[in-house]
């Protein structure tokens, strides 16, 4: 099953993961710290797949998992998916 | 750390000149710490997929900085092509730097480990998101001059993705990170959360502080400032898209003088190349 772990870097060059999205169904779940996972839901991604401006949500499920390591490349925040 | 922007040294800076560099790039050009690289990416070396590899590495008596190699770029948008990621992330900083948003960490080229990529120092103590995006939602005075100031920079540098995960703030301060996908003809994207009426939230029609007008009307008061600007961003850019930003600081400031705001009947003069 696909899982994508978003990475925050701290001070110390370290990093923590503070959420894990995985598919249940045809819908994509986030959990980890809470307000990381409501602006998540709430606010989305962007699509990277489209030059329309689109939003993804989790709802949109493998395509929001496939889109997080796009939106999330900083270094302050990573996501790396793997197959579980 | 302590601000030495107002200290400006001249060195040389390889393929860049003239190059006006602040004591903080020197350091993030001169003093890594050896052997404090490592990759972000780590766990997920076996993805089939791998995106943009990005690393933290240390510099020496100076915190961390992260670095974005050319070779780990990988494509997101068919208008901006991987492999130009890191000069466009040292070109917005340069936008930043010249004109005075005061918004990009100090950003420069450097190789690491035989590795050319973008080198930016890191903010510490910043709020990523938690807090961020809290504030966001009902902004004081101070924070939503911020805000203003960042989406004026935004249409100066074209960004396709900003979004509340590529904005750090530390005591009401934004720093803008993640700058790569920008300066291409692309659609422009900015998203800073939503307002109170949960819609996303744009600053069309809102008085510009004085702060933001002072940045364009020295910008176009100085001539060899905007020669200087333009012949650095020619080594980045191509000249289409160098063009085309200092269209867009010309329109966007232009607007803000004259108005003092950016009409929302303006809307559709903010284009990529604006005439």
């Amino acid at each position: 099953m696909k899982t994508v772990k978003i990475y925050k870097l701290q001070n110390d060059g370290k990093q923590k993961i503070i959420a894990t999205c995985r598919m249940s169904g045809r819908t994509a779940v986030c959990q980890g710290e809470e307000n990381f996972v409501k602006s998540l839901e709430e606010s989305g991604i962007f699509d990277y797949s489209e030059s329309a401006g689109k939003k993804l949500f989790p709802k949109d499920g493998i395509k929001f998992l496939e889109n997080l390591k796009d939106a999330f490349k900083s270094g302050y925040l990573m996501a790396a998916d793997s197959e579980d | 750390m302590e601000n030495k922007e107002s200290q400006i040294i001249t060195v040389e800076a390889g393929q860049e000149q003239p190059a006006h560099i602040s004591e903080e790039e020197a350091n993030l050009l001169e003093k890594l710490e050896p052997g404090s690289k490592f990759l972000l990416n780590q766990e997920y070396k076996g993805s089939k997929s791998p995106r943009n590899t990005v690393y933290c590495v240390g510099i020496e008596n100076d915190g961390l900085g992260i670095f974005k190699p050319k070779s780990g770029e990988r494509a997101a948008r068919i208008e901006v092509r991987e492999g130009t990621y890191y000069k466009r992330e040292r070109a917005a900083y340069l936008v930043d730097r010249f004109l005075g948003f005061n918004l990009v960490p100090p950003t420069v080229i450097r190789e690491v480990d035989g590795e050319e990529g973008s080198f930016q120092q890191f903010i510490s103590d910043a709020e990523i998101n938690e807090k961020l995006k809290t504030e966001l939602r009902t902004p004081d005075k101070q924070l939503q001059e911020e805000l203003v100031k960042l989406w004026v920079y935004d249409y100066v540098i074209f960004n396709s993705d900003r979004h509340w995960g590529n904005l750090l703030m530390a005591n009401k301060k934004l720093h803008a990170i993640d700058n790569s996908l920008t300066f291409g003809p692309d659609r422009l994207r900015r998203a800073y959360g939503r307002d109170e009426n949960g819609e996303d939230r744009n600053f069309f029609d809102v008085p510009v502080s004085e702060s933001v007008k002072e940045i364009f009307t020295s910008y176009f008061s100085d001539k060899t400032k905007r020669q200087d600007l333009k012949k650095l961003l020619g080594g980045l850019l191509s000249p289409s898209e160098v063009g085309a930003c200092l269209a867009r600081i010309k329109k966007i400031g232009t607007m803000i003088l004259d108005e003092g705001k950016i009409p929302k009947e303006s809307e559709k003069q903010l284009t990529f190349f604006p005439s």
